[in-house]
């Protein structure tokens, strides 16, 4: 049963790439198609719609042909761009901006925007500062936590960390990110 | 918990990255590097007349042209087929009832059939009335050996997730145990429209 849950866990962690793979097999399909198309009017010994896949491959063989060279080389740029970006989506791991929580029971899954909104609250409350003066962001393993202070009250970016630290803990997020606060140099005007 | 085929989807986009890439690379340096372009040239024309004497030698006596086509076309309906159900199992794997079994002997023998909005009002029943909460939503997921749970809570903004996400996990089980199952369940603390503009409560 580890083996299944673990497998359930990365599955909600990364993503699975169905809109890649449905915009890629759309892209398959066009070309395909038209491919068909042309085979068939080919098989049955009819015109041409555009070109008979010979006439194609004259065109490609001959590259560049009578077109400009430039026009060439900035499709074969956009089909590198667009293999490139296909690659990535094929080869990475693609994790989503969730983390995974300790949980005996279940698997326990969080979005970030949920982990920043609860760390958000957390330094408010440790530096003493309105809603609007904490701004938190959660990475994959990194949260950062920006602070503009109220004027005339100091704040030790030390105690925060260690605040946000054990807010971390209590939630058992796993593996814990690591904390940088950063302490703006003016201070505002509080509520 | 859906059963998307994750891994020949990354196969697939790696392998259709891989030849756009390369065609992209071949067009680029056919274009910009003219000794490259003749070497091209050359090489595409003779794989152009082995192809053309291919078709000549498949032409069957008294046929305009070559009986290849008709493989080439029944190919490529294969391959469009091939991309419809790529298609189509993306995202597949959600099921309708979260228990479904016979029971043969006893008083009363037949099907028992329990739908996931029962589960979801047990498991509100269970969670009690929550102030921290938006709203939760509960999905089945067709699992071997047995049906996956998966619960979506909407927290309001700044509850603590991991106590919430254990709560909600301990009355999931709770839910189990009252209909005698034991699938896995997952817990999605989510971010929603609805939270998002919620009001922002003030901690001081």
């Amino acid at each position: 049963m580890r083996g299944q849950d673990s497998r359930i866990r990365e599955r909600e962690l990364t993503s699975g790439r169905s809109p890649a793979a449905i915009t890629a097999a759309m892209l398959v399909i066009l070309v395909c198609v038209y491919a068909l198309f042309e085979a068939a009017l080919k098989a049955l010994g009819q015109e041409a719609l555009v070109a008979a896949p010979g006439t194609w491959w004259q065109w490609i063989s001959t590259l560049p042909g009578n077109l400009e060279p430039a026009a060439v080389g900035s499709i074969g740029l956009g089909a590198c761009v667009l293999g490139l970006v296909l690659l990535i989506h094929g080869l990475r791991r693609g994790r989503r901006a969730r983390h995974g929580l300790g949980c005996e029971d279940a698997i326990l899954i969080v979005d970030d925007q949920v982990l920043a909104a609860v760390l958000a609250r957390r330094a408010r409350s440790e530096a003493g500062v309105g809603p609007g003066q904490a701004l938190v962001t959660v990475n994959r393993e990194r949260v950062e936590v920006q602070l503009s202070p109220t004027s005339g009250t100091p704040v030790d970016p030390a105690t925060i960390a260690a605040g946000l630290e054990e807010e971390l803990r209590v939630n058992l997020v796993e593996p814990p990110p690591r904390i940088r606060v950063r302490v703006a140099e003016r201070g505002v005007v509080g509520q | 918990m859906n059963q998307t085929p994750r891994l020949l989807n990354r196969i697939i986009l790696s392998v259709l990255g891989f030849v756009l890439l390369a065609g992209g690379v071949n067009m680029l340096l056919v274009s910009g590097v003219p000794g490259y372009a003749a070497v091209w040239r050359r090489g595409a024309t003779d794989v152009g007349a082995w192809f053309d004497r291919l078709l000549v030698d498949t032409t069957l006596p008294g046929q305009k042209d070559s009986w290849l086509w008709i493989v080439v076309t029944a190919l490529l309906i294969c391959a469009v087929l091939l991309m419809l159900w790529w298609i189509a199992v993306q995202g597949r794997g959600r099921g309708g009832d979260y228990v479904s079994i016979f029971v043969a002997e006893g008083p009363m023998p037949g099907r028992t059939e329990i739908s996931q909005s029962a589960v979801e009002q047990a498991l509100r029943h269970f969670l009690g009335r929550r102030s921290d909460v938006v709203s939760i939503n509960v999905s089945v997921w067709n699992l071997e050996p047995e049906a996956g749970l998966r619960i979506k809570v909407q927290p309001r903004k700044g509850t603590a997730p991991g106590a919430l996400g254990r709560d909600v996990a301990r009355a999931a089980r709770l839910v189990q145990g009252a209909l005698g199952v034991s699938g896995p369940v997952v817990i999605y603390v989510a971010v929603g429209t609805r939270s998002r503009f919620a009001r922002i409560e003030r901690v001081l």
